[in-house]
């Protein structure tokens, strides 16, 4: 295993679960940031509109503070905006589709160039 | 002239992928494993790249002009250390999107660009990238 294969690869399941659930938070923020843009509010607004301070929400965008599902619910209706949630069967141990393929045919390393 | 990056991180889908400059993997390695919180950030930025996920906060591009819309940066510490690794956005064969990890600026010290920062984006810009996909990586 290389050195970056360690430092990326999670070293328990505490860990594995607080980079999953920090994703998470990421996902519904990334929904908010988009709606924020479509509708034109920015930071300050957003954040006067949940009754929060503009320091706040940074800290919430940048992974530095929880998001609570409170917080998720404010900015739904702040934004006029409704989450869908779905949930799908995790695939484990599956590398993807286009690795499975080059693995098995490198036998020394392969070069790809922009198109 | 090609420069060669390694495959660090893959979407489960392989449509995106997050790689580091093969010149500065060691020098960006050795940042990044000095400190668990630098550790813990960066798998989360990684990890919000390879899905696909948009915030802006932590990654997004860092353009001073047309031609250097494809440099992009990881965005760690603001309120501190202030850590930008700056990055360079390529397309592959079929669309495929490689997010190369390029240079490494420890502490960003102006909230808008500085002029080391600007020379920084102009080089990246202008770098092309030969993806290698291999086992050994040089960290």
């Amino acid at each position: 295993m290389s050195d970056w294969d360690e430092l990326l690869n999670p070293k328990d399941e505490n860990e594995q679960i607080r980079q999953a659930a920090q994703l998470l938070m990421y996902m519904f923020l990334g929904e908010v940031e988009k709606y924020q843009e479509i509708n034109g509010i920015n930071k300050k607004t957003l954040a006067a509109k949940i009754k929060t301070s503009p320091s706040y929400v940074t800290q919430l965008f940048r992974g530095d503070t929880p998001l609570n599902f409170e917080t998720i619910a404010k900015m739904q209706r702040a934004l006029k905006i409704k989450f869908i949630i779905s949930a799908t069967p995790a695939v484990k141990n599956s590398p993807p589709a286009d690795q499975k393929a080059t693995k098995k045919k490198l036998t020394k390393p392969a070069l790809h160039t922009a198109d | 002239m090609f420069r060669q990056a390694f495959i660090l991180r893959s979407s489960e889908d392989g449509r995106r992928h997050v790689c580091i400059d093969a010149v500065n993997a060691k020098r960006i390695f050795r940042f990044i494993n000095a400190d668990e919180t630098r550790k813990r950030k960066f798998n989360d930025v990684v990890n919000v790249i390879v899905s696909g996920t948009r915030d802006s906060h932590i990654y997004g591009p860092e353009s001073i002009n047309k031609q250097t819309k494809k440099v992009t940066a990881i965005k760690m510490f603001q309120t501190g250390q202030n850590v930008r690794i700056y990055c360079k956005e390529q397309r592959g064969l079929n669309g495929t999107l490689y997010i190369v990890a390029v240079e490494l600026l420890e502490k960003k010290t102006t909230r808008k660009i500085s002029g080391r920062a600007k020379n920084m984006i102009l080089k990246i810009s202008r770098y092309e990238y030969q993806i290698i996909e291999s086992d050994v990586r040089l960290g």
